[in-house]
């Protein structure tokens, strides 16, 4: 079963993180 | 000036930090002079396309070329939450 981004040759998106190293 | 970022701000980076990459832990991280953050790969594409050129209306359209189903509101609020923190400034027409 194949995403719709792999079908479509996009990237998968995912949210945007950022992680602070103290 | 505003923390808070809308489709037609502008973004940059804040003058004292810089994107770059770290090749042993294989992640892109945001420099300051006293802090490392680090980025996943869909925050580092945006960072990567905020020139203060661009309006987040134009990146968003730009990333929606390199992946599926972009989500222009985790855009503007992941560029808010670093502006919040000084790591991005973003211009209001």
């Amino acid at each position: 079963m194949r995403s719709d981004a792999a079908r479509s040759g996009l990237l998968e998106w995912e949210p945007p993180e950022f992680d602070e190293v103290e | 000036m505003s923390t808070a970022v809308r489709p037609s701000s502008r973004p940059r980076l804040a003058p004292h930090v810089r994107l770059g990459f770290d090749r042993s832990r294989k992640k892109y991280m945001l420099l300051g002079p006293e802090s490392v953050t680090v980025l996943n790969t869909t925050g580092a594409a945006i960072l990567d396309l905020c020139d203060g050129q661009r309006t987040v209306a134009e990146i968003v359209a730009k990333l929606s070329s390199r992946y599926d189903h972009v989500a222009d509101d985790e855009v503007a609020q992941f560029l808010t939450r670093l502006a919040v923190k000084r790591y991005v400034e973003a211009e209001d027409d």
